[in-house]
């Protein structure tokens, strides 16, 4: 059993980044969405974590810290989304992002 | 710009004045002014106060005008550089032109006098007034211009102003038919007279490049190198000749010479007055004056030598001439309409002045031009007043009209004595001069042929004394012919009656009179002596040393210089023999013409002239016919014409325009394949990419579809592109 390395950590921070990617991409509801928004940010913070583990061995916690801020962002920004995925829903009756398209006419 | 020459053309411009009030007044107004009669007779009345002041001040004291004006401006240049043709405006005023200008604008001024009353009843009064006007400028145009083109231009111009005039009763066929015919019979002429031109322009230019070559001038300068041996006609010896003869055929229209002569009697369908101004004063001796100006070019090589009796075109000159004199003299004999009787007469003078042009003096065909221009008007004018009085040309409707118009009868008679060769009159000085230079032209020759000119004219003489005293007989004398018209005829008013006395007056003192003062105007020599081509070609040539030593061969009175050639010496010899005998013979040809007409006309009235008698009675007939020249032109000529028109529009039909045809077909083909070619291929192209660029547009608005998953998705494509290629480029 090999150890675990830098590599692995990008790898999985990878997959999650694809996943929500996919899920960005593909899911109409924009509850969804937001989710593969959230996975996307979380791959993002796990390669902060993960290069801060690996390529600054003095200990530093640039890395950590920006990954809080991160989450804090993250936390922010769904409040945000959701409430305005409230007002949609009570505009439009529906949260699919193809329906909300009042903009492009 | 010299004074004179302002003067000059101020008196051409003038009539032009009245012509185009009258004309701008129809434009805007839509019909002639009322007053037009007034506008022309003031303005042709300008013209003739300043023709007789020039008269007065330049060409009457001394020996006239030392050297004539001259001044020219370009008119326009075709082509450009050193190879340019160039038409200038040249003006030139010399004795000759004063004393023209004089004849026409007295003629004029009378006979515009005259219309007034004449045509006063006549439907377009207003009208006749304004072609008046439009002719004495063309005519004063024409007279002032020292340019071969531009005298053509205003040539043209009075032909066209004579068509409107002669046919200006245009309802009447007659009078529309009589005008195409002078129209027509006078483009032959001009077509010639172009002709001549042009080879004078190119063979000129061809050796004076970029000059104004057509000028008097230089056409006279190009003789007298001729003469010496050196200029531009080098290697054209035969083109002088030719040239010659081609502008001589516009004369020949123009002057009405046989045998194009048969416009002139059928213009006497125009008015009376037309008949005076036009086709007696001025417009038929424009042809004499033209061959008069362009003398030089008739006589040739010898011109400056004063060796140029054998020149071809003067012999032309002068057979033509003589030949009309004499045919028109004859056909006049049997002429019943009054207007006829003095249009062939007019015929016959013309031939007069043409001849002497040809046995080469210039200064007596231009004397007898100048004399005849009075009597003749007076003439026309006179009848005009008899027609007016009984409304009738035909002489059998006249007779014994003396007691009823006794100042028309008396005017006609002084002139009739002028026409004549009566002594004391104007006419005899001129035609004493004509024939005693063909006289003398036939003494030089010392042949038969040489004589021929004079004897035409010599038997013109007795002709012209008996024909019209005929037409005075009876008009005149004898019993009325129609008493009702008789009984109704009365004289003319004095407007009419006043220009025949001026006319009658001039009649008698144009030749010359004895004045007290040392004035030479006793003899035709005060003419002469201003009017030869020696004194005017000579002083127009100052510079040129070829007319310095010029002989003086034609005043055919005078001494010769000394130290003149023997041909001039000779001749003057010969002028200074025949000049007893030609005189006598000239009373002779008076006194035996008017006792005849007396004998026949007076003492019996035979108005049918040689009837009964078998062998005249057949002469009578070609003379009826006008010896079939009129006959000939339209049995023979016409119809060939036409038959060469058949052909030739067979030839249009057939071969011209099957070409046409074919080339069109072909057309057509090459077209409908090039619309083809437009529809599919270049349409195609059109069409294609525009339809290929829809598809691309269409497609592409296919990915902006205003989804943000598929745009995140296509630039997660992108990436994914970026990602494979910077995988496989390292």
């Amino acid at each position: 059993m090999p150890e675990i390395g830098l590599n692995h950590f990008l790898i999985v921070s990878a997959l999650l980044f694809s996943a929500g990617i996919g899920v960005v991409i593909s899911r109409k509801n924009a509850i969804a969405v937001l989710c593969g928004v959230e996975l996307i940010l979380n791959a993002a913070a796990l390669n902060f974590v993960a290069f801060n583990r690996y390529s600054t061995p003095d200990a530093r916690l640039d890395g950590q810290i920006f990954t809080i801020f991160i989450i804090i962002l993250a936390a922010a920004e769904a409040a945000v989304a959701l409430a305005i995925l409230l007002n949609l829903f009570q505009q439009t009756n529906t949260v699919d992002v193809d329906e909300a398209d009042t903009m492009k006419e | 710009m010299p004074d004179t020459i302002k003067i000059a053309l101020l008196i051409v411009v003038l009539p032009l004045a009245a012509w185009v009030l009258g004309f701008a007044h129809a434009a805007f107004r839509r019909r002639l002014p009322a007053c037009q009669d007034w506008i022309s007779t003031v303005a042709v009345g300008g013209s003739m106060a300043l023709s007789l002041w020039l008269f007065f001040t330049k060409v009457l004291p001394g020996g006239g005008m030392a050297a004539p004006e001259v001044w020219s401006c370009r008119w326009f240049a075709i082509g450009s550089g050193a190879n340019a043709f160039i038409l200038n405006f040249d003006v030139m005023v010399d004795n000759l032109t004063i004393l023209m200008n004089c004849v026409v604008t007295i003629v004029a001024f009378l006979v515009h006098v005259y219309s007034r009353s004449y045509m006063h009843d006549e439907d377009r009064y207003p009208r006749f007034f304004l072609h008046l006007s439009l002719f004495t400028f063309s005519m004063l145009g024409l007279l002032v211009t020292s340019n071969l083109m531009m005298l053509f231009i205003f040539w043209e111009l009075v032909g066209v102003c004579s068509y409107f005039l002669i046919g200006f009763f245009f309802l009447k066929k007659s009078a529309g038919d009589a005008s195409k015919k002078a129209f027509v019979v006078n483009r032959i002429g001009d077509a010639f007279f172009m002709a001549g031109i042009f080879m004078i322009g190119g063979i000129l230019s061809k050796q004076w490049p970029g000059e104004g070559v057509l000028s008097f001038q230089r056409i006279w300068e190009s003789i007298a190198l001729l003469g010496q041996g050196t200029g531009p006609w080098i290697g054209h010896e035969t083109e002088v000749a030719l040239a010659g003869v081609f502008i001589f055929m516009g004369c020949v229209t123009k002057s009405a010479q046989f045998p194009l002569h048969v416009w002139l009697p059928d213009a006497m369908e125009g008015p009376t007055p037309v008949s005076a101004l036009i086709h007696a004063a001025t417009m038929v001796a424009a042809g004499v004056y033209m061959v008069a100006r362009m003398f030089p070019l008739m006589a040739g090589k010898g011109y400056t030598s004063g060796e140029f009796f054998d020149s071809p075109a003067l012999w032309v000159i002068a057979i033509t001439g003589g030949i009309t004199a004499l045919m028109s003299g004859t056909i006049a004999l049997v002429q019943s309409d009054l207007k006829k009787g003095l249009a062939y007469s007019t015929c016959s003078q013309l031939g007069y002045m043409v001849m002497a042009l040809g046995v080469g003096s210039m200064g007596a065909g231009l004397f007898h031009l100048f004399t005849h221009a009075f009597f003749k008007a007076c003439l026309f004018l006179g009848s005009g007043s008899v027609i007016h009085a009984v409304h009738s040309q035909e002489m059998k409707d006249m007779g014994g009209l003396k007691k009823k118009m006794p100042l028309t009868y008396a005017t006609f008679l002084v002139s009739c004595l002028a026409i004549a060769g009566t002594p004391l009159f104007s006419g005899f000085l001129s035609k004493e001069a004509v024939l005693g230079q063909a006289a003398a032209f036939g003494a030089h020759h010392q042949g038969v042929l040489g004589w021929i000119p004079f004897a035409l004219a010599a038997a013109t003489a007795f002709l012209t004394a008996f024909y019209m005293f005929r037409l005075l007989f009876l008009t005149f004398h004898g019993k009325p012919g129609n008493q009702h018209k008789f009984d109704h005829a009365h004289e003319s008013p004095f407007a009419m009656s006043m220009p025949l006395v001026v006319l009658a007056i001039l009649a008698v003192i144009a030749g010359g009179i004895a004045l007290p003062g040392g004035l030479d105007l006793g003899t035709g020599h005060w003419f002469q002596d201003r009017v030869n081509d020696k004194v005017l070609v000579q002083q127009a040539m100052p510079e040129s040393a070829a007319f310095k030593d010029m002989q003086a061969h034609m005043v055919h009175l005078h001494e010769p210089a000394h130290g003149a050639n023997a041909a001039i010496a000779s001749f003057h010899e010969h002028a200074h023999h025949v000049h007893a005998p030609v005189m006598y013979m000239s009373l002779a040809a008076v006194i035996i013409g008017i006792g005849g007409a007396w004998l026949l006309f007076v003492r019996r009235r035979h108005i049918d002239l040689v009837g009964g008698i078998p062998p005249l009675a057949r002469y009578r007939e070609v003379l009826r016919n006008l010896y079939y020249v009129d006959w000939f032109y339209c049995q023979r000529v016409v119809p060939t014409g036409k038959d060469i028109a058949d052909l030739a529009k067979a030839f249009d039909k057939h071969v011209v325009d099957a070409i046409v045809n074919a080339v069109a077909r072909g057309g057509a083909h090459v077209a409908w394949f090039a619309g083809r070619v437009d529809a599919i291929v270049v349409d195609g192209a059109v069409n294609g990419s525009g339809a290929s660029m829809m598809a691309l547009g269409r497609f592409c608005r296919g990915f902006v579809n205003g989804r943000i998953q598929d745009y995140v998705k296509y630039t997660v494509w992108g990436l994914g592109l970026l990602l494979i290629w910077a995988v496989l480029a390292h």
